[in-house]
């Protein structure tokens, strides 16, 4: 008998990314979001492509899926799946906590290790396990791709690498110990995530559209790598994590950044920036770690300082950051958004640099 | 964000509103009484704030009332009506305790559309407007989802009225705060709705409190997810009740104040 796979999220990571993984293996795939326009795209489709990027090329996948449930409207049995995957973000996954207590095993791909106790806590179920897609995905494609089907996205190859429980996951989904998935978390955490962002604050700057463009601009692209640089030589020198796999880690990352076939929106990395600002997120651990290497953290710091600059008229965390801003200036968001304690050097530090 | 312009200038007249209140803590002693009511007094700085808030909401939005503490109403026969508390907690405040808040509220017909709560010495502000959620130094905020009243943290808000009946006020304080984890007084209504609206206590009450100092709560308790239930008893004089649903109807089933 087929698996059944439920993917709460029909984005980027949860149609791109997920739902691949699991086609051709025997497995049915089904979708759950609230987006009612996209269900019903998806629902007369039933199928739809994805783009998944080569060295020149791209390699044409089409996913076949069984159904789209509308969480607003459609009666589910969740207990009827045998697993169910959570990417829909890290601050709407706690809307879907009823439908979370029911499931028999839960991945969290919400890129914060944190959204796995509190998912637990809230839902008393004790088999929520971390998941992390190591990919970049973009919720749209070229216009050829799109000219061929409206619901067709891009993605890396990718790998997923998840806390081993008792589902039996198909290669190439990587099963770890809880240690080497910390390990791995450090790394997304800080090489990636941050700089990431970084590049999309920078980009955003000078209105661009994709990361790929941003790594092109010279001044962008040695900040990025001036700030991966920081943060990987912390980690290295506070033994948070061994030098070769931080330095394979970075230099991936580098590579992915730069990749022009991803076309990875600079709107979806840099959204949400006081969440991205905050004082436990990418930006801050990163100049935090950054503050151990051997020359300062200047990149971490314009990073952040880009961020606070970042205004997108689609984006409602990015006007309320601007109401604070024209009222209270710059240095408020440093202080009660970051967590810079009132006076702290790194305030002034962050301050003085020119972007 | 809907009433963003109304809610940039309430941030901004709260900011300078605020600026004034540090700028003078401790070296204000002009206190006068402003009834025969002994908690109800007026500083040198109400006095201020009120002025400077007053001068940037009506420079902005010259056909809107206005009704403050201090200044009364300036009425416009607008449907938009600001409230203003310049600072609420001027006992507090005169006496070097940093419990004190502005709030600046606006009300369209019946509708508190807007709510503005700020704290200068902790620099936290709470703001919410209608339909778009109550926020506090711009993270979203909720109210607590306690259910039960025993393991719930409560603040009262008493009148400044003096009462020959108030005997009964302290009996319902009395009953909930040995049957809860208790029940503050914290001297500012506004900063404490600013706290049920973070989810920090999980309940509010006050009996026959002024207008200006619930209206902007009352809104940012509202958009956190909250249940305000109240009672007017005189155009500028109300009775309320806030928390979470099952909170708030528990509280009144207790205190019978609505």
């Amino acid at each position: 008998m087929k698996k059944k796979i439920l993917i709460f999220g029909a984005g980027a990571i949860g149609r791109g990314f997920i739902a691949p993984l699991f086609y051709n293996k025997k497995y049915e795939i089904y979708f759950a979001d609230i987006d009612e326009k996209l269900i019903n795209s998806l629902n007369s489709a039933k199928k739809y492509l994805v783009g998944v990027t080569e060295k020149n090329n791209y390699l044409k996948k089409e996913i076949i899926f069984e159904k789209a449930f509308n969480l607003k409207k459609d009666k589910i049995n969740f207990s009827n799946f045998d697993i169910a995957f959570s990417c829909v973000g890290p601050s709407n996954c706690y809307k879907n906590i009823d439908y979370y207590k029911k499931c028999k095993i839960l991945i969290s791909c919400e890129n914060d290790i944190d959204t796995v106790d509190k998912i637990k806590e809230l839902t008393s179920n004790k088999n929520i396990f971390f998941g992390i897609p190591d990919v970049i995905t973009s919720n749209t494609a070229p216009r050829d791709f799109l000219k061929l089907d409206k619901l067709s996205l891009i993605s890396e190859k990718g790998i997923l690498v998840v806390e081993k429980n008792k589902f039996n996951f198909p290669f190439p989904i990587k099963a770890v110990s809880k240690e080497f998935l910390l390990k791995h978390w450090i790394c997304k955490l800080y090489i990636h995530n941050a700089p990431h962002a970084v590049a999309a604050y920078l980009g955003n700057l000078k209105k661009l559209k994709f990361i790929h463009d941003a790594m092109e601009n010279k001044k962008i692209n040695k900040i990025v790598k001036g700030c991966i640089n920081e943060i990987t030589e912390g980690l290295i020198i506070t033994n948070t994590v061994d030098k070769s796999f931080a330095k394979y880690y970075m230099n991936k990352e580098l590579i992915r950044f730069s990749n022009k076939k991803l076309f990875d929106p600079i709107s979806r990395v840099a959204r949400e920036p006081l969440r991205k600002l905050g004082k436990k997120n990418r930006l801050v651990r990163a100049i935090s770690v950054g503050m151990f290497c051997k020359k300062k953290p200047i990149n971490c710091a314009k990073g952040i300082m880009a961020a606070i600059n970042y205004y997108d008229i689609n984006d409602e965390e990015s006007k309320h950051m601007r109401l604070l801003i024209n009222n209270f200036g710059k240095r408020y968001i440093l202080e009660k958004v970051c967590g810079f304690e009132d006076n702290e050097p790194l305030i002034k530090f962050c301050l003085n640099q020119k972007i | 964000m809907n009433n963003n312009k109304y809610l940039e200038t309430a941030i901004k007249s709260a900011k300078i509103a605020g600026e004034k209140v540090l700028s003078l803590y401790k070296k204000i002693d002009k206190i006068s009484q402003k009834n025969k009511n002994l908690r109800d007094i007026v500083s040198e700085v109400d006095n201020i704030c009120d002025r400077k808030i007053k001068n940037l909401i009506l420079s902005k939005f010259p056909n809107h009332s206005f009704l403050s503490e201090e200044s009364g109403l300036y009425n416009k026969n607008s449907n938009y009506l600001w409230i203003i508390d310049p600072l609420d907690g001027t006992v507090n405040y005169t006496k070097g305790i940093k419990i004190c808040s502005i709030s600046i509220s606006l009300k369209y017909k019946n509708d508190f559309i807007l709510g503005v709560i700020y704290n200068p010495f902790a620099n936290d502000i709470y703001y919410a407007s209608k339909n778009d959620g109550a926020f506090l130094n711009g993270d979203k905020i909720l109210v607590s989802n306690n259910k039960k009243l025993n393991n719930s943290l409560f603040i009262a808000a008493f009148s400044s009225e003096k009462k020959d009946n108030d005997i009964k006020e302290y009996k319902k304080f009395r009953k909930i705060n040995t049957n809860s984890l208790g029940v503050l007084r914290l001297g500012s209504a506004a900063y404490s709705l600013g706290l049920l609206s973070e989810g920090s206590i999980d309940g509010f009450w006050a009996e026959k409190a002024k207008i200006w100092d619930i209206a902007a709560g009352i809104c940012i308790v509202e958009e956190a997810g909250g249940t305000v239930i109240s009672k007017h008893f005189s155009k500028n004089k109300i009775s309320i009740i806030a928390g979470n649903k099952n909170i708030t109807n528990k509280l009144n089933k207790e205190l019978k104040l609505i």
